[in-house]
């Protein structure tokens, strides 16, 4: 039994390699071109490793270092307060529909899941948020858009929902009330779950530039993609519009591709470095099992 | 009234849930249902200084310009049939390597896990370019290597045949570690009591898993499944425009709906027309959640969404 | 599938699909709600709207020279104006250039202005918001290649300039020659002040000097497209691997159209309907189904097939890619201008020399006029004071050179009379002086020439226009037709245009494949247009 045991774990670690590898090996090139001199990629194309080193898309991503340094803060400002609150209301939501002595649950779900189905569209987000919230400039216009996705909230519903009912009804007859019995019952049982779904949660701010765009126009409180997509899509529209020729723009000496890399590793690199803290939550994360004895 | 009376006993019962439940109810009310108004210009020429009520009503000649083209049908097929694949090919991955992650050492847990997360760093306009890397006429990794064998390269962007395999594996790459995150952490979830017993009963890993852990992971796998079919009428725009390349020799197998659509209205750029192909989009995708979940209730109730 | 992918997925769709909200967003000012017609609104508003701004304003009662005089400006209420525009990247010292601009407008008009670029990328997604959101902005920056002038004015985005024109813009109206005013004209009225500059262009190759020195190649004889082969055919036989001549997925067709005859109007991205240039009676046809394109896609069949052409063109997405990369030479270009040369040669052969080799002389084409125009949103609150800004933004070349190249000093520094080389790294360095106004107003940038703008004001004043100039093409009927049309020209037009597939098999269902789409519904519909135009003249 033991032997059959690691012989199918050497099996399944074998596999693991190699599915990592073809994970990885796509990931080096983007890092390979990062640090690639712009026209030596012309001429020869991609390579793994760089043919000549070059850290000029650093550089250009880089250049104006005050203004990175103010926008890596404001996302992680809007990535922690956005995280927090969204996993709150989305376990808020989620838990009272996964509870099946809910009345209303079923239009509740419904009610959710047609928001992922039907959207309005941006210009009445604007009207909304401008006009009506006067949220224009406020990390707020940042935060809100993106709270509550009815994705999030089904997938926390398919964790909640597994929550033996016993556990709550039991806490019930002792006279706890709801709030006592998700904050100091489910909150803590369900760990995993409300990892997973912050994860997802905190990359959906980490990588939001659209909102950004839509809503801020002060210089300081331009999120980290934003100003990344910013200085990618000045190199890029000058050199894809025809325009430029006629207006006499040198587009020659700007890196576009290693640049656009360079910015994926930037705005990539933070999260990659914070993601291992959070996985000993899956690795000994607490279990229905363990909190009943 | 009688009904009303009613009613408000049971609100009174599910007073504590109902204000759990509340602030989403609200803020998907404000951020969600008040824009949706907006959808009402699919049906209008929109003229922006006479605004939502004052524009004319032109009925469904927004829609025409797609139903009326040969290539509809064309690109609703390519969308449909990559959703499935997808929908299986990604469920089916993502559940393996989710019940394989469980077998892991921790210390390669570890390792793995974070790998499995790169590719959902990069975006599709990087991807794309990572497939150029590797499709390039003239610097490609696959025409060096064809080279080396002595092998003519080939124009992998004209060559349509090879495509539907390129943008699953692709989609696959992308999509699989994030998912298999998801069931990994479903699994974890389970209480291990349920595997002693299995144990004690001299069951079989294989045994555990099939009688353990699918069942307790059933209820997420259709969640998941449901809101897919919610979206099989929409493909991922990045996906389908920055990995082909917008090579026009690859439209019969790449195109779909939404890249279709960008493309015959970048000229234009009339919204109502973009609006009337969305909301299109989005109603089949509601009917279709609906049969879905319709059927997932008659074969277990437990596991219907509503 | 689902997971991330998801939330962009909508994102994506919302972004095509940018829906609007509506009545309480455009009717808010109630400017335009009640005339609905916003051509006519304007004049009836200027006064009425001064007054419920509560200007007591002088200047807004008789129609005088508002702008240069300090005695007026102090009976102004002072206002505040907002200019979208548009600007290559964040400029980290534009608050400096706001404070200079707003000492100069504050002196003379007694507004404030803020400023909003927005950056190249961004503007088509950001203006289409705020246009289709109602906001109450005053000044946009427009064209015919980013946020459509042309659509925008038909869709009541902008206000009529008529009538502000000629009370606060008098100074600004008479700098300009009629030809520009012509230009910006939709419907008969104008709605948008268009930034002078070179208006014209011209068709024909590219080529290295390297590559005529080491082939003794004689471009006198290339008068039209085909003369090139025997060039490409000595470059292929001494340098097998290279391509002679380099195209991209759009092909040489639309870019040496004039060459082979033909006029087009622009409705889609490759432009499907024309006029023989020498045709009198503009006579519109379908320029596919002519026997000009059905010989061009031969020729370039034959060149394709030959090697002639670059093996990846019909997916290419860039000619300055592979030039710069050293793996082609010659190129094609309609806008081979006087002084163009050096931008050209930078572009795309990494600085090396090149030699022009023109088809056509100096063409102006129906709208040069509307690449870069400034308008008044309809939803302005103070649009006599945007007029009167935007008439010192044309006649103060304080004030433009201001906004174009920053603080002398600080942003550039002079380096001739009317020379300036920009710092870098000062902070300012925008390059994109046509945004603002009349760029024959400003400094010429290091390198250009003493006489630039004399010689480009000659070559647009002798330059042929096209028989349709200042015509524009209403297309709101078509949309459904235009669209299928364009998908049309997108799955054919990369392979036939660059001979990567056999016309004889292509050709006829591309043909087959336009009529369906609705292409002689087009046809029609512009001819009535241009009959009507001309009728008009």
């Amino acid at each position: 039994m033991k032997q059959t045991l690691t012989g199918g774990r050497a099996v399944v670690n074998a596999i693991f390699c190699l599915i990592s590898i073809a994970m990885i090996i796509p990931f080096l090139l983007v890092i390979s071109i990062s640090l690639s001199d712009e026209q030596s990629l012309l001429e020869h194309g991609y390579k793994w490793f760089p043919e000549k080193f070059s850290t000029l898309g650093y550089q250009v991503m880089l250049r104006s270092s005050h203004a990175i340094v103010h926008a890596y803060g404001v996302t992680i400002l809007v990535t922690v307060i956005g995280s927090l609150a969204g996993l709150l209301l989305t376990a808020m939501t989620a838990y009272t529909i996964s509870r099946k002595d809910y009345r209303y649950r079923k239009p509740l779900t419904f009610y959710v899941f047609f928001t992922m189905l039907f959207q309005g569209g941006i210009v009445p987000l604007y009207i909304l948020m401008t006009r009506y919230l006067h949220l224009r400039n406020s990390v707020w216009a940042l935060v809100l858009p993106l709270l509550i996705s009815p994705f999030y909230v089904m997938i926390m519903k398919g964790f909640l929902g597994k929550i033996p009912g016993e556990i709550i009804e039991s806490v019930k007859v002792d006279g706890a009330s709801e709030w006592r019995i998700f904050f100091q019952i489910v909150l803590p049982l369900s760990k995993p779950a409300l990892v997973t779904v912050g994860l997802m949660l905190s990359f959906g701010y980490w990588n939001d530039w659209f909102n950004g765009l839509l809503f801020i126009d002060d210089p300081n409180k331009v999120p980290l993609q934003l100003l990344l997509y910013r200085n990618m899509n000045a190199i890029e529209f000058l050199k894809a519009t025809a325009i430029a020729q006629h207006f006499n723009i040198d587009v020659s000496k700007l890196p576009s591709l290693s640049a656009r890399m360079a910015m994926t590793i930037l705005a990539a690199g933070p999260m990659m470095i914070v993601f291992p803290f959070f996985q000993r939550y899956f690795v000994g994360g607490l279990t229905v099992g363990a909190i009943k004895e | 009234m009688q009904w009303l009376a009613r009613e408000w006993r049971h609100v009174k019962k599910n007073r504590e849930l109902l204000l759990l439940s509340l602030p989403g109810f609200v803020y998907k009310f404000i951020f969600y249902y008040l824009p949706l108004l907006g959808l009402v210009i699919a049906f209008q020429n929109y003229n922006y200084t006479k605004g939502l009520f004052g524009s004319k009503w032109v009925g469904l000649h927004n829609f025409k310009f797609f139903f009326e083209s040969d290539l509809a049908w064309r690109v609703t097929r390519n969308t449909i049939l990559y959703n499935v694949a997808f929908i299986v090919l990604t469920t089916i991955f993502a559940l393996v390597l989710a019940l394989m992650m469980n077998e892991l050492s921790k210390r390669w847990f570890k390792m793995h896990q974070t790998v499995m997360f790169l590719p959902y760093f990069l975006s599709w306009v990087v991807v794309g370019y990572i497939a150029i890397g590797f499709f390039d006429y003239q610097h490609g990794a696959l025409n060096t290597a064809l080279a080396s064998f002595g092998i003519d390269p080939t124009n992998w962007y004209q060559k349509s045949s090879y495509w539907p395999t390129i943008m699953i594996v692709v989609q696959l790459w992308k999509a699989v570690g994030f998912q298999a995150l998801i069931y990994y952490a479903g699994i974890i979830a389970i209480d291990p009591s349920y595997y002693e017993a299995a144990r004690i009963d001299g069951a079989t890993k294989w045994q555990m898993i099939r009688k353990i852990t699918l069942p307790l992971l059933t209820p997420l796998v259709v969640i998941l499944l449901i809101m897919a079919v919610g979206s099989i009428f929409r493909a991922d725009f990045g996906l389908f425009y920055y990995v082909p390349n917008d090579s026009s020799f690859l439209y019969p197998v790449t195109d779909v709906i939404d890249t279709y659509v960008v493309r015959s209205l970048r000229t234009i750029g009339d919204v109502s027309m973009s609006t009337a192909v969305g909301l299109y989009q989005s109603v089949v995708g509601l009917l279709l959640v609906l049969v879905t979940n319709f059927i997932i209730r008659k074969i277990n109730e437990e596991n219907a969404l509503w | 599938m689902v997971t991330s992918s998801m939330g962009k997925k909508m994102w994506g769709s919302a972004l095509v699909a940018c829906l609007m909200f509506g009545l309480a967003a455009c009717g808010n000012n109630g400017n335009n709600s009640n005339s609905g017609d916003a051509a006519n609104a304007a004049n009836a508003d200027t006064s009425g709207n001064a007054a419920a701004n509560g200007n007591t304003s002088a200047g807004a009662t008789n129609g005088t020279n508002a702008s240069g005089d300090a005695a007026d400006a102090s009976k102004l209420e002072p206002v505040d104006l907002t200019w979208y525009y548009l600007q290559p990247g964040a400029q980290s010292d534009l608050s400096s250039i706001e404070d200079a601009v707003n000492k100069i407008t504050q002196a003379k008009i007694n507004a404030t202005v803020k400023l909003k670029p927005i950056d190249g990328g961004e503007y088509n997604q950001r203006m289409n918001t705020v246009a289709a959101s109602g906001e109450a902005y005053d000044i946009g920056w427009t064209s015919n290649w980013l946020f459509d002038y042309v659509g925008n004015a038909n869709k009541g985005v902008f206000k009529p300039l008529d009538d502000l024109l000629d009370k606060y813009g008098v100074e600004l109206k008479a700098s300009l020659p009629d030809f520009m005013w012509e230009q910006v004209k939709v419907g008969g009225h104008i709605y948008g002040v268009p930034n002078y500059q070179s208006v014209t262009g011209r068709e024909g190759f590219v080529v290295p000097q390297d590559i005529i020195d080491k082939y003794k190649l004689d471009l006198s004889t290339v008068k039209k497209f085909e003369d090139i082969a025997p060039a490409l055919d000595a470059i292929k036989k001494a340098e097998p691997k290279m391509s002679p001549i380099v195209m991209d997925r759009n092909g040489m067709f639309g870019y040496l159209i004039n060459s082979q005859g033909i006029d087009s109007i622009p409705v889609t991205s490759q432009n499907p309907i024309g006029f023989y240039n020498t045709d009198d009676t503009v006579k519109l046809f379908n320029v596919y189904a002519s026997p000009e394109f059905k010989h061009y896609a031969e020729v370039v069949r034959d060149w394709y097939q030959k090697g002639y052409v670059n093996a990846d063109a019909p997916t290419n997405k860039s000619v300055d890619d592979v030039t710069k990369a050293g793996q082609g030479y010659i190129t094609y270009s309609n806008g081979l201008n006087p002084g163009s040369e050096v931008s050209m040669s930078n572009n795309r052969y990494n600085g090396k020399p090149v030699v022009f080799a023109p088809l056509t002389n100096f063409l102006i084409s129906s709208n040069p006029g509307i690449a870069t125009v400034n308008a008044i949103s309809a939803n302005s609150k103070n649009p006599e004071r945007a007029m009167m800004f935007l008439n010192l933004v044309n006649t103060d070349k304080e004030l433009y050179n201001l906004l174009s190249f920053g603080i002398e000093g600080k942003h550039y520094d002079k380096v001739g009379d009317n020379t300036v080389k920009v710092k870098e790294d000062g902070g300012y360095a925008n390059n994109y002086p046509w945004v603002y106004g009349d760029t024959f107003n400003g400094y010429l940038m290091d390198g250009q020439a003493a006489d630039t703008f004399e010689v480009q004001k000659k070559t647009n004043a002798e330059a042929t226009p096209t028989k349709i100039v200042g015509f524009k093409f209403d297309t709101s009927s078509l949309t459904a037709e235009i669209a299928n049309v364009q998908s049309v020209l997108d799955e054919y037009m990369p392979g036939l245009s660059t001979g990567a597939v056999d016309p004889a098999k292509k050709l006829p269902d591309f043909l087959d494949r336009l009529q369906k789409a609705g292409i002689d519904k087009i046809v029609a519909e512009a001819q009535k247009q241009v009959d009507a135009w001309k009728a008009s003249k």
